[in-house]
């Protein structure tokens, strides 16, 4: 360890408060320099006083007045390649999972680990005008999420957020994309559980994990954020699209205060440090799609943010939505109806997904927005035992179907062209007997799916669904003529199972799994 | 930075210590910088400071504009014995550059007619001379109708996270005609790289950029420079004003993050905060601000500013702190936009100065007024067609009720700069056409018109539903 030294400089600790360390000598650190001692603690520097330095410990172990440090030159850079997926590493960029403890890869790529980056100016960045696909209908129609957005995971506890990000990560395997989960400050059991998730969905060795749990020091949660994005950066440079999901910045931001505080800076707003939006702004301005120059690789920034439901005004949630470009709003109630994913659609907002979407989708989108405003207010009036009006009735209607649709409690994640024919088929004939509805659909939902997926006469909707130029309404008039082979393959409603064993049915069966996990 | 490397740079002292962005300078020779005068590292020329006092008579307290790592104590430190200069003239125009004039296009070198100090005080001597009052339009009907903007005026748009304030900014660009001799720019500050790429992109394809300058400091710059970008901006606008002779058309995006830049700063020089966290200098700040892209008495300056309202609060003391400076004010509401009516103007809260006969006519006046009395007694019916349905209510009270839904409807409208999101046409709407159809809307004319049909239109003859020669 200690041949990575700088030797000729030298300091040492005069003053310990908790993790805030002064140090005498070390003329020429910066701010943000490693530092280590003989033990291998390092601290990270964090002011520089005319007759000291103040640097704060990324250890745990205490360290006493009188112990050296050093400048670490070694332990300022950080190793990044394929060799971390399906590790986990910790906020320094060191793998800390089974059999990588302590290893170092030096043939990899190798960089300083600066954790003040910044954020690549507009000469850099190209629009977002490709779909991140999460395999939720609910998301990808109605508040889709474009390569490079960011897109805040809001809500309170036990919403179902967990099981959403994961199923998202799970989901970006079979499309190539890279994943990098950074666990910042959660409890000590919060990896392992995200390690068997991942592990059951066959996507851990796509995904690398950041774990800065909540038993590290403060000042090492405090940088895993901009560890995580060092990593996300050198795939993005390498033209993959890249999905970083950093949870939570609301416990990172407690940990900052609790730093700045420490360190005797002046409180702000809540006592949290004056800049913290600029803190956490700055940071995810890192995120983004970016142009030929720079690799036309992306970063999707899902950062997560938990929260009750009257934290709404509160700084850390203010601040968060006024930095992201949109925010998935998870509820308990919807998550207490069996709903999945539990996100409010009329809460929610997207500010650049839109603009990946194709013409249909977009219509479609509209369409159930539009369906899904009204219907709670429709139910609301038929309360009241007025005489409902047809349009009423068919709102209603409507809305149930379309509602069962968009929850994927125990259905497999979607592709694109399954979503956009599944939902589409809420405005043909299809759904217009009487008997068509939410019961009908608990039998025969898979069946309609199948032959969504299958059925001869459909191809051509299917292949429409990913033209530029086609409307929806073309689209529908593709998808009656369909309409014969869906009533074949839901006529019946005893059908026999399908045949445990053949390639789809298990294919089924597994995605079926993955979703559940 | 060709400008400054040429000018003497003459050592000064070296870094004593470094906390937050404030960096003490020991002074080693006799010369003493002046307050803002822009020193830089003498091994680094890109690596700004600039003096903001003195703690002792050798001691310098300056801002560090640069990121924190870029200095270590006994960094040897040069002065450029100027401010902060950026280029101005004809040079500046289709380009988008940073706080020190640099280009941020990959369009080459900027070339300035002069360097102008972001600081320069500009002659006031017309301060007291009032001018002749025109209006505006910028063919958003809600705007031109609720909140129109006096030529020479300020407007604010003002607005919660995603209620639509930057897509409604963009859309004024493209609106407001460009007449000869007027110039536009664009001040970015503290706000998404992203927008400003896509402000940047949509002005490029659709020529606008040719006669815009646009200054950005985005949110991933330091507070210091984040700061400074307004004044820069309005250097820039005092230079076309003054020296040029031409009218500005003046955006800021966002005029709640050059606040915050400034309390950022504030809390790192540890003055004392001021209430809800602010900066005790709030009130200084603004005001400098708003006063230096005021219009004179010969030229205007024309400014239209986002305001973002943190938690929705409109009693946020950025928000009222700026408030007095605006001429008209949009308010933009949060229900609104969730009925996914846009833009998501609030019509009670959204004013003018010039909401007065004089100013816009009898019939536009009056319009307005009648317009108002509608919508209130629509937020009235509202809430009991809410419970027993609209077949209860009274026959003059459902004809209220319907013309208020197309009048709402109406207003709304599809953006030029929206298309790409929408893939609705953009429309403009004439003033003489707005006032018009919204009187004949008020007076009943087309009560056997569903409502549906006043959604996201331009003005009623192009959508078909006012006849032709009616």
């Amino acid at each position: 360890m200690l041949e990575n030294v700088i030797k000729r400089e030298v300091g040492h600790v005069t003053r310990v408060n908790n993790y805030l360390l002064n140090i005498k000598g070390l003329p020429s650190v910066r701010i943000n320099d490693v530092i280590v001692d003989g033990e291998g603690r390092k601290a990270v520097v964090h002011s520089l006083l005319p007759e000291s330095i103040e640097a704060l410990l990324l250890d745990n172990r205490p360290v006493n007045p009188g112990v050296e440090f050093f400048i670490d030159s070694e332990g300022s850079r950080i190793h990044i390649g394929d060799h971390l997926k399906g590790k986990i590493v910790n906020a320094l960029g060191e793998v800390v999972s089974d059999e990588g403890i302590g290893r170092r890869f030096k043939s990899m790529f190798s960089q300083n680990l600066s954790f003040d980056k910044k954020a690549r100016d507009i000469d850099s960045r190209d629009f977002i005008n490709e779909q991140l696909v999460t395999g939720f209908a609910l998301v990808d129609i109605t508040l889709p999420i474009g390569k490079g957005q960011r897109e805040l995971i809001y809500g309170p506890i036990h919403s179902g957020k967990n099981d959403f990000l994961r199923d998202v990560v799970i989901n970006q395997k079979k499309q190539g994309n890279v994943c990098i989960y950074a666990a910042i400050g959660k409890p000590t059991n919060f990896t392992s559980g995200l390690i068997k998730a991942l592990e059951d969905g066959d996507a851990l060795d796509n995904t690398i994990i950041v774990s800065a749990l909540s038993d590290e020091s403060a000042p090492m949660i405090t940088v895993a954020p901009s560890t995580a994005f060092l990593i996300a950066e050198h795939f993005c440079s390498q033209g993959k699209d890249v999905v970083l999901i950093l949870d939570d910045l609301g416990i990172h931001a407690k940990y900052v205060r609790e730093t700045a505080l420490l360190s005797s800076q002046f409180p702000g707003r809540e006592s949290y440090p004056g800049d913290m939006f600029y803190r956490h702004a700055s940071l995810m301005e890192r995120s983004g799609s970016f142009n030929e120059k720079q690799g036309n690789g992306s970063i999707t920034l899902l950062p997560v943010l938990e929260t009750d439901m009257e934290g709404f005004t509160n700084i850390i949630p203010t601040n968060l939505m006024g930095s992201t470009d949109g925010h998935l709003l998870f509820s308990n109630e919807i998550h207490a109806e069996g709903f999945k994913p539990a996100i409010s659609v009329l809460q929610s907002v997207t500010r650049v997904g839109h603009m990946t979407h194709n013409k249909i989708q977009r219509e479609l989108s509209t369409k159930l927005i539009n369906i899904l405003s009204e219907y709670p207010r429709q139910q609301e009036y038929s309360r009241f035992g007025t005489q409902i009006s047809s349009h009423a009735r068919d709102v209603l209607k409507k809305g149930r179907v379309i509602n069962e649709l968009l929850n994927q409690k125990n259905v497999a994640l979607m592709s694109t062209t399954t979503q956009i024919m599944l939902l589409s088929l809420v405005f043909t004939a299809f759904f217009e007997p009487e008997d068509r509805d939410v019961d009908f659909l608990g039998f025969e939902r898979e069946n309609l799916v199948k032959a969504l997926e299958e059925g001869k006469t459909l191809a051509g909707a299917r292949e429409m669904t990913k033209s530029k130029e086609a409307s929806l309404f073309d689209l529908l008039s593709e998808l009656e003529k369909g309409l014969g082979d869906l009533e074949i393959a839901t006529g019946k409603k005893k059908k026999t199972p399908p045949v445990i064993g053949s390639g789809e049915g298990r294919k089924e069966e597994q995605d079926k799994k993955e979703t559940e996990a | 930075m060709e400008s400054i490397k040429n000018k003497e740079l003459k050592f000064l002292g070296r870094v004593k210590a470094l906390r937050g962005q404030v960096v003490q300078i020991s002074c080693e020779t006799d010369y003493r910088p002046a307050v803002r005068e822009l020193l830089l590292a003498e091994d680094d020329h890109d690596t700004h400071m600039e003096v903001y006092s003195y703690s002792d008579d050798h001691t310098i307290n300056a801002l560090l504009l640069s990121p924190v790592d870029s200095v270590s104590r006994y960094t040897r430190v040069v002065t450029t014995g100027g401010q902060i200069s950026i280029p101005v003239g004809e040079g500046v125009l289709g380009r988008v550059m940073n706080l020190y004039g640099q280009p941020q296009d990959e369009k080459g070198l900027i070339k300035a007619k002069a360097l102008r100090s972001i600081y320069t005080e500009a002659d006031d001597s017309d301060k007291f001379k009032a001018s002749e009052l025109k209006i505006q339009d910028t063919g958003i009907k809600a705007i031109d109708f609720f909140a129109p903007l006096p030529r020479g005026g300020k407007l604010g748009i003002i607005g919660g996270a995603g209620v639509g304030k930057t897509v409604l900014l963009t859309e004024l660009m493209h609106n407001i005609q460009q007449e000869k001799n007027t110039i536009s720019i664009f001040a970015g500050i503290g706000e998404r790289i992203r927008e400003g790429y896509e402000l940047w992109q949509t002005l490029e394809s659709s020529g606008l950029i040719e006669k815009t300058a646009m200054i950005m400091g985005n949110v991933n710059e330091n507070a210091a420079v984040r700061f400074r970008v307004a004044w820069a901006a309005s250097a820039l606008a005092e230079h076309f004003r003054d020296e040029e002779k031409k009218d500005v058309l003046f955006f800021v995006d966002n005029m709640f993050r050059f606040a915050q830049a400034g309390g950022e700063l504030s809390t790192l020089l540890d003055n004392i905060p001021s209430e809800f966290g602010y900066q005790p200098t709030l009130q200084t700040e603004v005001a400098q601000f708003e006063n230096r892209i005021k219009s004179t008495a010969n030229r205007y300056i024309t400014s239209v500013q986002t305001i973002y309202v943190p938690s929705d609060e409109l009693t946020n003391p950025v928000v009222t702190t700026t408030l007095p400076h605006l001429d008209a004010a949009l308010v933009l509401s949060r229900d609104v936009a969730q009925e996914g009516r846009l833009p998501a103007i609030d019509p009670f809260r959204s004013q003018s100065s010039i909401v007065t006969k004089e100013a816009l006519g009898e019939m536009h006046y009056v319009a307005v007024t009648k317009a108002v009395e509608l919508l209130n007694q629509y937020n009235r019916l509202h809430r009991i067609v809410a419970i027993v349905g609209e077949e209860e209510l009274s026959l003059e009270n459902r004809k209220a009720y319907h013309r208020a839904q197309q009048l709402i409807n109406y207003m709304t409208q599809p953006f030029f700069s929206a298309e790409i999101h929408t893939g609705r046409k953009g429309a403009f709407v004439k003033r003489e056409d707005l006032v018009k159809d919204v009187c004949d809307i008020i007076t009943g004319s087309f009560d056997d018109v569903v409502a549906d049909k006043f959604k996201f239109i331009g003005n009623l003859k192009d959508a078909g539903i006012r006849s032709e020669g009616k």
